[in-house]
């Protein structure tokens, strides 16, 4: 139930056995390998070379690319599942060793190649098809046109504004239109050749030539053919996609291939932490002390050369950290590894913050039906998709709050708004009870006044863990004794008790003259003493103040917020059902009113009920007691994304 | 006349919630999703995680609708006219006002957040989890002003 314990290893090999023993290290995956400080006169290992492999990486990479679109289609809901490739040990080393990606490379690319080419001529032929189709009804065959000795014939076009300044030339040019198209016209002319005087002047107006060599026949035929040309390479490109298609059965092994690429160089990333002398290399590396035992039986029963040292970790600051909760706790480790995991040294805070991140969800989505859904929703989830192991804690996460959230709603009588309503169960009625609402603002108020006291009382556990007990009295307890003095009194004076009051003013003023005579304690002066008493207790010197808690206690009416509104958004929607539903018209627009709605409600409130709570614990809570920047376990083994090798027993 | 002017108000207040919340949200989540539009165009992988990010600004507009019909349930304005009188309406006009301002400048603010926690999502995919939570530091305005005007709500309409 907290951060394993974690040993510092030394392991000397010779430099022949080597390659063996790091290969038998990856197979056992329990080390965590790190660099080395202290080289004294070592070099580093020089066997190391994290760019052998990048020419294969990329190579797949582009295949990968080419093909991915080909491979199987994905549904929004699948993409949200990490996709995962599993298989036996023994399939993926076959795969390794025969699979010859070459040829599919080699093929891909002539692919890639060949389309481009292809999609080139379509460009150019399309560019002149377009030139051509305003003369298509131009008779004359082509490669006549400059024939004649005396006379040039051309094709071409011009801004319609210009048309009328040709008849200038009227003696020197002949001129036909042959169509024209919005501002342009599409003209046949005709001029004595090297009449420099005509060609000055067409130059002049912008006429713009068609060229037509190396065409032949008439512009009716030639575009024809064009289209035909045309068909035939849309053609090609289907059979080239339709290649694709078929090499992307390949895909898998393919990407199979990618991941054993990465791996390796994760590898070679590794080995340049490594030492080595002329004989020897030496690793260190970080180990579970509970695997210890049978790691050191193997090594000795493998490798009778290899000496293996454990030792007592010396710098607590750089021990790297892996977690270890029971089976209801873990998944709430992913919010601890989304704030960042806690150093080696300082305590794992998830078994502490996960009552509290079920309450506050289940306060902010606490609806029966909606709580239901979540919960049957993520188990059908991992049934239906089957999702595997590694993935599952995401879905057991919501499973957990789902049955909360059902909890709260039979107490808080809210049954997908109030389509059902049962207020015999509830504890508080938000909407029935005239008052609800308010008993539910200082229900979260008190939620928020205890998940602060208790996030104090965790900081003075971990000070006197540290074995700084004066701290843990002046900074923690003497808070918890005034905060907590505060809430007695409140008490005290709600139930008109004379001891509770008593009680909680002598809690109050012992707790805040402690934080008065020892506030200002780091200070060296006497002055800097007494004020600086006096101001922590308004909260500017030390992290934590009266202001600060009052604050912080406020956040909390969130939870009501956010529960309040999921209700009553559910009850609209019951209620825009009900306005609609008349007749026949009930059993055809109410279902769809409430399917709709209610499904917006549930997603909305899902996202809300995350976030919020999220806040709470990461801002209210872990401020008064957290401190991450711990790095994580990551034991030396054969890892990737997307592959899951079933070991070989 | 002069005694409908007080449902008059109670209407304006209930209109200035959601009209104020949806204008905010709106102009939110406009901010929010055109940032993730740039993203996606490059990185349509991310398309789940953005959308989530990019709808957070949207809540404003559901908690000035909230408003909206909490006032309504409590005047009970679905079995009938009810007589309100001039000074509830105001009343109910100024809550329902004041709320609608910090539903939509939060919202403004929240989308501008969210955009630059999509920003962050775009360049560190592994960040996802903690982008989701920061627009919630500017949200919380708009969930406090939601649960004032309910309470006060409440208060002013606890004669009916």
């Amino acid at each position: 139930m907290a951060i394993e314990k974690i040993k510092e290893v030394y392991l000397f090999s010779l430099k022949r056995d080597f390659p063996f023993f790091f290969d038998f290290l990856k197979k056992e995956g329990k080390l965590h390998i790190d660099s080395v400080r202290d080289i004294n006169g070592l070099s580093v290992f020089r066997d190391v070379n994290v760019s052998k492999f990048d020419k294969e990486i990329s190579e797949l990479e582009t295949i990968i690319n080419e093909l991915e679109k080909f491979g199987e289609k994905k549904s929004l809901i699948k993409s949200f599942i990490p996709e995962r490739i599993e298989l036996k040990e023994e399939e993926f080393n076959k795969i390794v060793k025969e699979f010859d990606y070459k040829s599919v490379y080699n093929r891909v690319l002539d692919y890639i190649k060949e389309e481009e080419r292809i999609l080139d001529r379509i460009k150019n032929i399309k560019k002149l098809l377009t030139s051509l189709l305003p003369y298509s009804s131009f008779e004359l065959e082509l490669e006549n046109l400059d024939k004649l000795k005396t006379i040039k014939l051309v094709l071409g076009s011009l801004e319609k504004k210009y048309l009328l300044t040709l008849d200038r030339m009227k003696e020197k040019l002949i001129v036909k239109i042959v169509s024209s198209h919005r501002n342009k016209v599409f003209l046949f002319l005709g001029y004595k050749r090297d009449d420099r005087e005509v060609e000055e002047f067409l130059r002049k107006i912008e006429f713009s030539p068609l060229d037509v060599s190396g065409l032949t026949g008439k512009i009716k035929d030639v575009i024809e053919n064009i289209n035909k040309d045309l068909e035939k390479l849309v053609k090609d490109r289907e059979r080239i996609i339709e290649k694709k298609r078929k090499e992307a059965k390949n895909l898998k092994n393919i990407i199979i291939l990618r991941e054993y690429y990465l791996d390796k160089r994760r590898e070679e990333e590794i080995k340049q932490r490594l030492i080595e002398s002329k004989f020897f290399v030496f690793i260190r590396g970080w180990i579970k002390e509970r695997d210890i035992r049978d790691f050191r039986d193997r090594v000795e029963e493998r490798f009778k050369d290899v000496i293996v040292e454990f030792h007592e970790p010396k710098n607590l600051e750089e021990v790297p950290v892996a977690l270890r909760n029971p089976k209801f706790i873990k998944p709430f480790e992913l919010l601890t590894g989304m704030y960042g995991f806690p150093k080696y040294h300082d305590f794992d805070p998830t078994p502490y913050f996960t009552p509290l991140f079920i309450l506050f969800f289940s306060l902010c989505f606490g609806d029966v039906i909606y709580g239901s859904l979540l919960l049957l929703g993520s188990y059908l989830f991992i049934k239906l998709f089957k999702i595997h192991e590694k993935d599952r804690g995401f879905f057991y996460f919501f499973m957990i709050l789902g049955f909360f959230s059902i909890i709260v709603g039979v107490l808080t009588n809210s049954w997908a708004g109030d389509l059902l309503s049962f207020p015999q169960l509830a504890v508080i009625d938000i909407i029935g009870d005239e008052n609800g609402l308010l008993k539910m603002l200082i229900f979260a108020l008190a939620v928020g006044f205890i998940s602060q006291l208790f996030g104090i009382f965790l900081k003075g556990l971990n000070n006197i863990r540290h074995g700084k007990l004066l701290d843990a009295i002046f900074d923690q307890f003497s808070w918890i004794s005034a905060l907590s003095g505060i809430g007695v009194y409140i008490l005290g004076s709600t139930f008109k008790s004379p001891a509770l009051l008593n009680v909680g003013k002598f809690m109050i003023i012992g707790g805040v003259i402690i934080i008065v005579l020892t506030g200002g304690r780091e200070s060296k002066s006497i002055f800097g003493k007494v004020i600086g008493g006096v101001v922590s207790l308004y909260g500017i010197v030390s992290s934590y103040g009266f202001s600060a808690a009052l604050a912080d206690i406020l956040s909390y009416s969130r939870l009501l917020a956010l529960g309040f509104s999921t209700t009553v958004l559910g009850i609209i929607m019951n209620t825009m059902a009900r306005m609609f539903g008349k007749g026949i018209m009930l059993f055809i627009l109410a279902p769809l009113i409430l399917l709709a709605g209610h499904g917006l409600n549930f997603f909305m409130g899902i996202l809300g009920a995350f976030v919020h709570p999220t806040r709470l614990i990461f801002l209210e809570f872990f401020g008064r007691f957290y401190e991450n920047g711990g790095k994580r376990f990551k034991p030396f083994k054969f890892s990737s994304e997307k592959i899951i090798l079933k070991k070989i027993d | 006349m002069e005694n409908m002017l007080g449902l008059v108000f109670a209407i304006m207040g209930m209109m200035a919630a959601i009209s104020l919340g949806g204008i905010g949200s709106a102009i939110g989540v406009g901010i929010s999703t055109t940032q993730a539009t740039g993203v996606l165009s490059e990185k349509p992988e991310l398309y789940g995680k953005l959308f989530v990010i990019m709808a957070l600004p949207g809540t404003q507009g559901f908690y000035g609708f909230i408003e909206f019909f909490w006032i309504m349930t409590r005047l009970r304005l679905f079995s009938g006219i009810p007589q309100i009188s001039y000074s509830l309406g105001l009343q109910l006009f100024t809550i329902g006002f004041v709320m609608g301002i910090v539903q939509l400048f939060s919202a403004i603010h929240q989308g501008k957040v969210s955009a630059g926690s999509i920003n962050l999502v775009a360049e560190r995919e592994e960040e996802a989890g903690r982008a989701i939570i920061l627009p919630s530091l500017v949200e919380i305005y708009a969930v406090l002003a939601l649960i004032a005007s309910i309470l006060i709500t409440n208060i002013v309409t606890a004669g009916l």
